[in-house]
């Protein structure tokens, strides 16, 4: 499967299919580690489609808590692997207050501490680390 | 390839572990395991070994706790929850030895990045005999991976505060036992060993 071809509706199909309830313990925008890894563990509940958006809803493994989402705008390149699932690009994601933005070569992030921007050198918009 | 990859990967580990040795305050409370024996995947240690500039631990040993141990871990305190309505009292990183010093120290000791914990409250749990985990130096960390664009948040790998790996502490109570959360304190600042008056 050419993953880098898929539409948003086939993306949310192979993740439905792919990586549901798994379980995973590290969420990074590019290389910014949005929770400390392995720290805390979540799974995937649910899969939505909502117009250029991809919002993977996500629970604490324990099952304590409500669900969250991490939106995904315009991914591509979606990959799942033994080791997790990555998105090679995306415009922005967002999970709470953490939000990350393709800016040309960099990558911006406005976290609850502030703003700015790092190179992308290749990292993968999205990994959710098993 | 990808085979190559791990082979590589668990090679690595394994030479790691082996020029890792217990630590002292482990002596008599815990034995170690290696990669043949059947319980060495409970620790999961693929989860707590990480590259430079990562977090968690850069080697680990796999330990069998053979004699209860108090472990310790700062948290955010029980009025401040997630977006989902979660504490994070429980969690995978631990320490076994007792909290000293100021917060800032800690969080250096430890390789804490400010968005990931407050470090504000303390917990002090029973690793139960029985319990496999991994233990080891704690890996640096980057301002990137903090996400600190100015830089200056970044923490050294630290050789000397050993970290201790609970792999998904919520599912493994017969490991790991908390009192109720009302035993926690909440620390001062400057000296985390006291609870702030």
């Amino acid at each position: 499967m050419n993953s880098a071809s898929l539409s948003l509706a086939e993306m949310a199909q192979h993740l439905r299919e792919t990586f549901l309830q798994r379980s995973f313990g590290a969420i990074r925008f590019w290389r910014f580690a949005v929770v400390r890894p392995h720290d805390q563990a979540f799974r995937l509940t649910e899969i939505r489609e909502a117009g250029d958006r991809l919002e993977l809803v996500l629970c604490h493994d324990s099952g304590e808590g409500q669900p969250g989402v991490l939106s995904l705008w315009s991914p591509t390149g979606v990959a799942v692997t033994p080791q997790g699932l990555t998105v090679q690009q995306a415009e922005r994601l967002r999970l709470d207050d953490n939000e990350a933005w393709t800016a040309g070569e960099n990558y911006g992030i406005r976290t609850p501490r502030g703003e700015g921007a790092f190179p992308i050198n290749g990292a993968p918009a999205l990994t959710l680390e098993i | 390839m990808k085979r190559f990859a791990l082979a590589t990967l668990t090679l690595a580990l394994a030479a790691s572990v082996q020029a890792l040795e217990l630590p002292p305050q482990l002596q008599g409370k815990a034995v170690v395991l290696d990669a043949s024996q059947p319980d060495y995947g409970r620790a999961m240690v693929q989860n707590a070994v990480k590259p430079a500039g990562m977090g968690g631990v850069s080697e680990a040993l796999v330990v069998r706790i053979t004699e209860d141990i108090p472990v310790y871990r700062m948290w955010n305190g029980p009025d401040k929850r997630d977006a989902r309505g979660n504490t994070n009292r429980l969690g995978g990183w631990w320490a076994y030895d007792a909290p000293v010093g100021s917060v800032g120290q800690y969080r250096s000791n430890y390789e804490i990045c400010q968005t990931w914990n407050d470090l504000t409250w303390v917990a002090k749990c029973t690793l139960k005999a029985g319990a496999v985990v991994a233990i080891g130096p704690g890996q640096s960390v980057s301002a990137e991976t903090c996400g600190d664009p100015t830089g200056k948040e970044n923490y050294p790998a630290n050789a000397r505060d050993w970290q201790t790996f609970v792999d998904k502490p919520w599912a493994r109570g017969s490991e790991l036992s908390c009192p109720p959360d009302s035993a926690d304190y909440r620390a001062n600042p400057d000296d985390i060993s006291k609870p702030l008056n």
